[in-house]
């Protein structure tokens, strides 16, 4: 599917670009509507990503600044044949400007949060299209 | 089951926190609020010393407490759903920063002096131990294992070793010999010279096997000086009859 590991990458960037425009978006909302998750993410990720939404709306929270990635590689490229292919790439997730507020507009963020974090992204198009099904921290030493 | 454990101790110490996170399903949604992020685990928010409501410094990661109210500790701690493992320790080194190491002490051989061109022996005296204290308000261990040692020598050479060296004696070899830890000045002189050394923490709560905490906490010991001197004004100015403990005595 992809003619290089740079293709691949190339791809796995602009749907996870995609996914985050779209998160923020959500969260700036106060997580009001998440199932347009569905458009970026299966599996195990569209889940964690629903069952968070539905959380922080339920109480009432809403974020304030974009969560940014950056320094993205490819990890492993994939092919299953029959056209699926799975990209996993890491990539540093940056919360730097990002609040999360209560009701009041008082910052619920704890201030041991982390602004960089590790993640490890696995990417398949078993559905058709290519979605991100798995989105973890890196347990491995930070690389951002 | 460790963790279940942990769990049930930090829901009946503090049972009205529990609800303040937003723990309940396995979701990521505590990515923005603790930077915890699951990999298939529950997020549970345990907080200590606070309000029941939470608190906060605003956006960042810069240390601090809310406004009003004794300050927050915010922890996500991640209970397994399935089978995998406890993966990375959810303690980190700013949460056993009550937690103090005891300092390593360095010795030399000869003790205080040296001859250039020789080898001089630098070791340290330090080992594992456990200290005892409090983190998310259960008494719990900090185990710190010595694991670098960073040697500065005063005529600006260095080394980054791991291991603390032992004495001549111990290591069965001669004095002046070469050692691991050994060291050769080249030109006579003072010299102060610094050790850092670095112990690797590793925490548990009671009853539960120790978790590694990732990083290191880096402690100078003691300082030493040394007298560099010419081999022939060393050997003629001791006398064994007078200082049995000079060189070659």
């Amino acid at each position: 599917m992809f003619a290089s590991e740079e293709d691949a990458l190339a791809a796995a960037e602009e749907l996870y670009g995609e996914y985050q425009v779209f998160s923020n978006a959500l969260g700036q909302s106060g997580w009001a509507d998440p199932t347009g998750f569905q458009e970026y993410l299966s599996g195990d990720a569209l889940e964690d990503e629903l069952d968070g939404a539905e959380a922080l709306n339920s109480k009432g929270y809403r974020q304030v600044g974009d969560t940014t990635f950056d320094t993205t590689s490819v990890q492993q490229l994939a092919d299953f044949g029959s056209g699926t292919v799975e990209i996993t790439i890491y990539l540093c997730s940056d919360v730097t400007a990002v609040d999360v507020v209560d009701r009041d507009g008082i910052s619920i963020v704890s201030a041991a949060r982390p602004a960089r974090q590790s993640l490890e992204v696995t990417m398949n198009d078993s559905e058709g299209s290519l979605k991100i099904n798995r989105r973890d921290a890196w347990s491995g030493t930070s690389f951002c | 089951m460790v963790w279940h454990k942990l769990l049930l101790i930090l829901a009946l110490a503090v049972p009205t926190l529990l609800g303040a996170g937003l723990g309940g399903g396995c979701a990521s949604a505590s990515e923005l609020t603790t930077g915890c992020i699951n990999g298939g685990g529950v997020d549970v928010i345990a907080t200590s010393g606070g309000p029941g409501s939470p608190g906060g410094s605003g956006s960042g990661a810069s240390g601090g407490s809310a406004a009003s109210g004794p300050p927050v500790i915010w922890k996500c701690l991640q209970v397994t759903c399935g089978s995998e493992s406890p993966g990375a320790a959810p303690i980190t080194l700013s949460d056993i920063a009550s937690f103090r190491p005891n300092p390593g002490v360095q010795y030399m051989q000869p003790d205080g002096w040296t001859v250039p061109g020789l080898d001089t022996n630098f070791y340290a005296v330090t080992d594992v131990h456990v200290v005892d204290g409090t983190l998310l308000g259960q008494p719990a261990s900090v185990r710190f294992t010595p694991v670098g040692f960073h040697w500065t020598y005063g005529d600006g050479k260095a080394a980054n070793l791991p291991t603390k060296g032992a004495t001549w004696q111990t290591l069965g070899v001669g004095e002046f010999d070469s050692t691991p830890t050994s060291h050769i000045y080249a030109n006579e002189g003072e010299y102060t010279i610094r050790l850092v050394i670095d112990f690797a923490p590793a925490y548990r709560f009671a009853g539960s096997p120790f978790y590694p905490i990732a990083g290191v906490i880096p402690l100078p010991a003691n300082d030493l000086h040394i007298t560099v001197d010419g081999a022939k004004t060393v050997l003629v100015e001791h006398d064994c009859a007078v200082n049995p403990t000079g060189p070659g005595c």
